[in-house]
């Protein structure tokens, strides 16, 4: 049995096997933070953390080889045979020659199972350097990830050219359950509270169910150390393009068996602008709260408590705002927007309200026998007020203007139990959720019905590891309950729905010292959600009238996804390819009928159960060309079809193509860390699909560029960041926006970031 | 020390438990009725249409869709002009007919006649046989259109077409060109009887 298989899946996970705690520090004794440390043949690569201390906990035993490595120090090299718990402590001495900083900061160790899909991670350092003002920019350095925007504030994380309630976003360990069915409903999180992330590619459904049909997401935030005393950090940020100011406070500290941390961030921004023109309305403001109290009785169990607030108020760009088709075909044709006014933090109808309370109780422990556990509840309610720039005729009706045209509340409790036990040859884990939910739309317009749901499910997988070979299987059943209650024709009416489906899943891989190949098929599925059964109405956003259709089936997923990895001297490559084939799709599909209203002819739409496929690749390349100097590449390409047609999915993002080269320097005047980066991204022209209104944008190339640094005084450690996007000012627009309907997408933006830790 | 850290807990964990029941509070019911919103529509435009010479008689042609979007199709009235008489005037309403009583938007419209517009567009066949002329106006002069003229300048035989009245309402300055939003677009066939 091969070590680093077992390394790889353990690095979160609790399993009755031995620990290795290592301690590096330098000749003087002082602990070493930052240190890399690489595991023979393990693809991943660790970090000791403030204390110069690394924990890899369920390690087999046997014999190790470790590679020590650290800016200014020499490296060493390290065997070490694991018989039990072991600590070892790892002196470092000073080097003339500076070594190389890492090189891969994109670790592939994480905490979310792999099957069949690759899992990748952004660490703290690389999100610093690309931290924008959502959290989809959060993950657009891992190929395949991406968002749709909807301004400048709102972007929804896209995995692979799917969203919405095919993709399942973790706030750490719990889903965030707002109104996902929106294009322009965005997760209720700020980036500043996010301290890494892990995507898991293709779908997990049977890991996390019908939520994870595309893969999962988990914004994970930092973790409570538990160590005695109290630690500060202040975080604050400028963006230019949107006069943007943005400030985190976060506190964390222990006393005994409690640790405990509190975390205040608040953003505001102004109309954004772009090169030609300001983009009226585009304002926002949003504000963040959490407070955690964890009690930990031993270094193996904890259990925690969150609470956590979010509210915001997101203007809508003005321009966007139809009457009907004709005023969305006068916008396409118009050289500036619509709407214009000069740049102001105002926010003016129409505009979004959202807040969001989360409530989190989980634990985690371990059998003495062997294996780990793990407990999630969650409660949340989600409420979204949508006002509409919607002006009203009848004096009686003023008071209205006051009420939002949508206020929809939703509530959800939530609960996911999972253990892990060494068993039949492998590592078998086992899961079981349980969701209930429940909707109560009170605006103006009940574009959503009261509704309420249940789920329940459970999940079984087992991992094997022989020599080289690993192989997981997995299997998954699901049951959804649905009530909806509506009024026809002034009587209030209630109608249930059932549905029930199973999740499969097979992946092999294989290892070499240089790489590995991987394979893998699954199988997934999902309900259809209250929009796509009861929707009735005209959709001003996008000038269409959309038809539900209460008797749709589930959606149904297949996936064979293939991969390898190289590992060259000194440079890299991952690429992926996988095909999705659906039998069954939901989309919105043209009726071929106008439906006529008293504001003009709609093109009719009904949602409905289609073939479809979606293929694509990956690719991720990184080369260090100088020890001081790497360059990265990452490539995505995907294709989403209807089958029976031939006809282009709506939304599949185009083909892009991003380029870094990242260089890192000793420490100067006492500045450590120091980085400079450049960056070209090159993104193609997406294929035209019948149901869009107007062509895909054409393609464009920007270039940016990083530059930053950290430096201590005693026990205070000061960073700063300074980012550029869209250097060149250059007017283009994104498939993935909806601004592109409208506007160009904003122009040159400078991000000053600064940092206060202590 | 430790017993106190102990109580600290305990009373920590006295209040998650408390805090269940006051979540569950939280929650609205769906499956109980919300109050319906009156709807605030434009379900009917009136076209009312005259002898500019004998104002005593006059018809009225109506486009209607009471249940709104979808559902059932609107109902829509031809409107017919004779060729005997040379000038017609037209006047618009527009009506929220699912209220009771009735709404009568025009007035409304009329008010805030500086951000709204009405345009007038005659299909191909017809532009040869009618005229339409805006006639009243806002405080700055610019076009209202709720009453207009229509010159029959051809009289012989019969024609067919349609009738496209828009109604227009502008969030910045209103300008000659239609902009803005679009409250109402509407489509009624025409029929011109020869003289």
């Amino acid at each position: 049995m091969r070590i680093a298989w077992i390394l790889c899946l353990s690095a979160s996970i609790a399993v009755a096997l031995p620990r290795v705690e290592l301690v590096v520090r330098d000749s003087s004794g002082r602990p070493l933070e930052e240190a890399q440390v690489l595991v023979d043949k393990l693809y991943g690569r660790y970090r000791t953390d403030l204390r110069g201390r690394l924990v890899l906990s369920e390690v087999p035993m046997g014999r190790y080889r470790l590679l020590i490595r650290k800016e200014g120090f020499r490296p060493k090299e390290v065997e070490l045979v694991v018989k039990g718990d072991t600590t070892v402590v790892v002196l470092l001495f000073p080097e003339v020659v500076v070594l190389p900083e890492l090189t891969v900061e994109q670790e592939r160790i994480a905490s979310l199972p792999v099957a069949p899909a690759s899992v990748l991670t952004v660490g703290p350092r690389e999100l610093d350097i690309h931290r924008g003002q959502t959290l989809g920019e959060l993950i657009r350095t891992i190929p395949g990830a991406g968002s749709i925007s909807t301004g400048p504030g709102i972007a929804k994380p896209m995995l692979r050219g799917l969203t919405g309630e095919r993709l399942l976003v973790l706030n750490d360990k719990v889903p965030i359950y707002g109104q996902s069915w929106g294009e322009e409903h965005a997760p209720e999180l700020d980036p500043l509270q996010v301290g890494a992330v892990e995507v898991l590619r293709g779908t997990a459904a049977v890991q996390y169910g019908t939520e994870a049909l595309a893969g999962v997401i988990r914004f994970i935030p930092a973790s409570i150390l538990m160590q005695p005393g109290l630690r500060w950090q202040v975080r604050l940020e400028g963006f230019s393009g949107n006069r943007q100011g943005a400030a985190a406070f976060w506190a964390e500290g222990a006393q005994g068996r409690w640790g405990y941390q509190a975390l205040l961030s608040a953003r505001k921004a102004a109309d954004v602008e772009a090169p030609r023109y300001g983009l009226a309305n585009t304002a926002f403001e949003q504000y963040n709260a959490t407070a955690v109290l964890q009690y930990s009785p031993n270094s193996d169990a904890s259990l925690r408590g969150r609470l956590q607030l979010f509210r915001g108020r997101l203007g809508i760009f003005a321009g966007m705002h139809l009457g009907n088709l004709s005023d969305l075909e006068r916008a396409f044709r118009a050289v500036r927007p619509l709407v214009e006014r000069p740049p102001s933090y105002r926010i003016e109808p129409p505009y979004q309200h959202v807040s969001h309370v989360t409530g989190e109780l989980s634990a985690k422990g371990r059998f003495s026998a062997g294996g780990g556990w793990s407990f999630q509840m969650s409660w949340q309610q989600n409420r979204r007020q949508e006002y509409d720039a919607h002006r009203f005729w009848n004096d009686s009706l003023r008071y209205r203007a006051q009420r939002a045209a949508y206020d929809v509340t939703l509530t959800t409790w939530s609960m996911r139990a999972e253990v892990e036990r060494l068993g039949l040859g492998g590592l078998m884990s086992f899961a079981v959720d349980a969701r209930r939910q429940g909707n109560v739309s009170e605006g103006l317009q009940r574009l959503v019905p009261n509704f309420q749901s249940y789920l329940l499910g459970a999940g079984i997988w087992q991992q094997w590891f022989w020599q080289d070979w690993k192989a997981l299987v997995g299997l998954r059943a699901d049951l959804v309950w649905l009530t909806v209650w509506r009024s026809v024709q002034g009587k209030w009416y209630g109608r249930s729905h059932r549905w029930g489906g199973g999740a499969f899943s097979v992946t092999l891989q294989r290892a070499w010292r240089r790489g590995e190949l991987r394979g893998g098929i699954a199988t997934g599925w999902r309900a259809p959600n209250v929009l796509e059964l009861y929707a009735y109405g005209v959709h001003h956003g996008a000038a269409i009238f959309e038809a539900g259709d209460t008797t749709l089936r589930s959606e149904r997923l297949w996936v064979a996804e293939v991969g390898g990895l190289y590992r060259g001297t000194g440079w890299q490559i991952d690429a992926t390819g996988f095909l999705y084939w659906f039998p069954r799709y939901i989309a919105r599909v043209p009726t071929g009928t106008p439906v006529l209203t008293i504001r003009g002819a709609f093109p009719g739409f009904q949602y409905q159960a289609v073939p479809a496929a979606i293929v694509g690749a990956e690719m991720q390349y990184q080369m260090e060309l100088l020890p001081w100097l790497r360059i990265e590449l990452q490539s995505t390409f995907l294709r989403g079809w209807r089958t029976a047609n031939r006809e282009a999915l709506y939304g599949i993002p185009p083909a892009r193509l991003e380029g870094r080269l990242h260089a890192h320097g000793p420490a100067v005047a006492g500045v450590e860390h120091v980085f400079v980066e450049l960056e070209v991204t090159a993104v193609g022209r997406a294929w035209q699909t019948p149901l869009d209104f107007a062509p895909p944008p054409p393609g464009y190339v920007l270039l940016g560029g990083a530059f930053g640094g950290e430096t201590r005084l005693d026990s205070h450690i000061l960073s700063f960041g300074l980012q550029v996007r869209n250097l060149f000012n250059r007017a283009y627009r994104d498939y993935t926006s909806r601004l592109r309907y409208f506007a160009d997408e904003p122009g040159r933006t400078l991000m000053l970031r600064l940092g206060w830790q202590w | 020390m430790r017993s106190r850290q102990r109580c600290w807990s305990n009373r920590v964990l006295a209040l998650l438990l408390c805090a269940l029941p006051w979540l569950a509070g939280c929650e609205k019911n769906p499956s109980q009725p919300r109050e319906e919103n009156p709807q605030e529509l434009i379900t009917t435009v009136l076209v009312h249409v005259w002898d500019e010479l004998d104002s005593m008689h006059t018809h009225v042609f109506a486009f209607r869709d009471l249940d709104g979007p979808g559902g059932n199709p609107p109902v829509v009235d031809t409107i017919h002009f004779h060729g005997h008489v040379q000038q017609w005037r037209l006047r618009l309403d527009f009506l929220n007919e699912t209220a009771d009583p009735t709404d009568t938007l025009t007035h409304e419209i009329r008010r805030e006649a500086t951000s709204h517009q009405i345009f007038y567009d005659l299909s191909p066949e017809l532009q040869s046989v009618l005229q339409i002329e805006r006639l009243d106006k806002d405080s700055l002069g610019l076009p209202l259109g709720l009453e207009a003229r229509v010159k029959v300048l051809h009289v012989e035989g019969e024609h067919q077409g349609r009738l496209r009245i828009r109604l227009f309402h502008y969030t910045g300055t209103k300008t000659p060109q239609p902009g803005g939003e679009t409250d109402v677009d509407v489509e009624f066939p025409v029929h011109v009887m020869g003289d």
